[in-house]
C-alpha cells in the first residue's frame, strides 16, 4: 500500500510537472469502480488550460481500454443522453470539470478488472500538440 | 302543456344544479389536499397511475410482475449496465441510501429497490445480478422480452430509445440493434411506487439522499404504509 501510494504520488508530480511546464494542468483523474462485468466506465478530473488560449481535447487513449470517447450526458425534460463529443474546448485561463451527469471519458471494453485503488493512464491528446498522460485512481465513489 | 313543459325543464334544472352544487361540495369535503412535495426535481402524480400488468424476472429468474410489487413500497430506476455514468450516479446514491436503511433511523421499513433494465439484449440476468449486487446484496436487476420491457415502460408514460455510437436513433427497441456499441438513452428519474403497485411521484437526478428520504417520507404519511 505504501509503496502503491508512493507510486502514486511520483506518477501525479510526474504529470503535474509535465503539464505546468506547458499549458494544460489535469488534477484529481480518477475513474468509478465498477462490478466486474461491466463493459464501460467512467473517467473524471479537472483540464484547466493555463494558457490564454482555447485548447481542445481531441482524443484519449489508454492502454487499459480497447476504446476511449469524450463523452456527455445531457438530462433534458428527465431524459438522460449520453452525447459523443467530437472534442472538448476549454477556453484560455479557465477548467473544464468532468464529473458525473456531465463530461467523461467513456473507457470501453476493459482489458483488465479493476479495483478501488488501482491506478491506470490515460493519455490525452490536446489540439496545441500537447499529449498528456494522467494517471488515474479507481475509486469506489 | 306548454306551461307544464316549461315547469318539468324548471324542475330538472334545478335538479342538476342541486346535484352539481353537492358533487363539488363532496369533491371539497372528500377530497385529499394536495401532496405537496417541496422537494426540487421531485413531482407527485395525482392520482397516482396504476402501472399496467407486465410479467418479468428478476436476477434469480423469479417472476417479476405487479404482484412482486404488492405489499411494500418500491423505489426503481431505468437503466442498462454498459450506462457507465448516469446509472452508476444513482445506484451509487442509492447504495449510500440503503447503507441507513440497514439500520433504520426511525423505525422505517425498507422499501424494496428495483433496477429495470431497458437493455435485454445486452443485460442477460447473470450480469445483471452481479451489477445490482455489487451496490447492494437486496437490489433487485428485472428484466425480460422486450415487448414486455417495452408494454411496462411506455405503460408508466416514460420512455427510453437506442442510438448508435453516431449519435443516430434507432427506433426499434424490439430487436438488437445491429451494432454492439449502441447506447440507451432513457428516462433517468427515480420512481417511487406505493404498495399497491402505482407510481406516486418521480424524483430527477441529481440524486440525494437527504431528499430521496424526504420524498419517501411524504409519500408514506400520505398514502400510508
Amino acid at each position: 500500500m505504501k509503496q502503491s501510494m508512493k507510486i502514486l504520488f511520483l506518477f501525479c508530480l510526474l504529470a503535474a510537472t509535465r503539464a505546468g511546464a506547458t499549458e494544460i494542468l489535469v488534477t484529481d483523474p480518477w475513474i468509478r469502480e465498477a462490478p466486474p462485468s461491466v463493459r464501460t466506465l467512467a473517467a473524471y478530473m479537472t483540464i484547466s488550460n493555463t494558457s490564454t488560449h482555447a485548447v481542445g481535447l481531441e482524443s484519449a487513449t489508454s492502454d487499459d481500454f480497447e476504446m476511449v470517447d469524450i463523452h456527455r450526458t445531457e438530462t433534458q425534460e428527465g431524459m438522460s443522453h449520453m452525447m459523443k463529443q467530437t472534442g472538448l474546448q476549454i477556453k484560455g485561463g479557465e477548467n473544464v470539470r468532468l464529473e458525473p451527469g456531465g463530461y467523461h471519458l467513456m473507457l470501453m471494453q476493459p482489458r483488465r478488472h479493476l479495483q478501488a485503488d488501482d491506478t491506470i493512464i490515460l493519455k490525452l491528446h490536446f489540439d496545441n500538440g500537447e499529449d498528456i498522460s494522467v494517471a488515474a485512481v479507481v475509486r469506489k465513489q | 302543456m306548454r306551461t307544464s313543459g316549461a315547469k318539468m325543464w324548471v324542475r330538472a334544472g334545478l335538479f342538476g344544479v342541486v346535484v352539481l352544487v353537492m358533487a363539488a361540495a363532496g369533491f371539497f369535503f372528500l377530497k385529499k389536499p394536495a401532496l405537496d412535495m417541496n422537494v426540487p426535481g421531485a413531482r407527485s402524480l395525482a392520482p397516482p397511475v396504476r402501472i399496467p400488468p407486465f410479467a418479468l424476472m428478476d436476477q434469480r429468474g423469479r417472476t417479476f410482475n405487479n404482484d412482486s410489487l404488492a405489499g411494500n413500497w418500491t423505489l426503481a430506476m431505468i437503466g442498462y449496465t454498459y450506462c457507465p455514468d448516469i446509472c452508476p450516479t444513482t445506484l451509487r446514491e442509492m447504495s449510500s441510501l440503503y447503507k441507513q436503511f440497514d439500520r433504520p433511523p426511525d423505525n422505517i421499513r425498507a422499501p424494496r429497490f428495483v433496477f429495470f433494465s431497458v437493455d435485454p439484449f445486452r443485460d442477460r440476468p447473470e450480469e445483471l445480478g452481479e451489477y445490482v449486487g455489487y451496490f447492494h446484496k437486496d437490489f433487485l436487476g428485472v428484466t425480460g422480452k422486450p415487448e414486455e420491457i417495452n408494454r411496462l415502460v411506455t405503460g408508466l408514460g416514460l420512455f427510453y430509445i437506442y442510438q448508435d455510437p453516431q449519435g443516430v436513433f434507432i427506433r426499434d427497441v424490439l430487436h438488437k440493434p445491429a451494432m454492439d456499441n449502441y447506447a440507451v438513452v432513457h428516462y433517468s428519474g427515480l420512481l417511487f411506487i406505493t404498495p399497491r403497485g402505482e407510481l406516486a411521484a418521480t424524483l430527477q437526478p441529481p440524486l440525494a439522499t437527504d431528499d430521496i428520504l424526504a420524498v419517501f417520507r411524504k409519500l408514506r404519511a400520505y398514502y400510508g404504509e
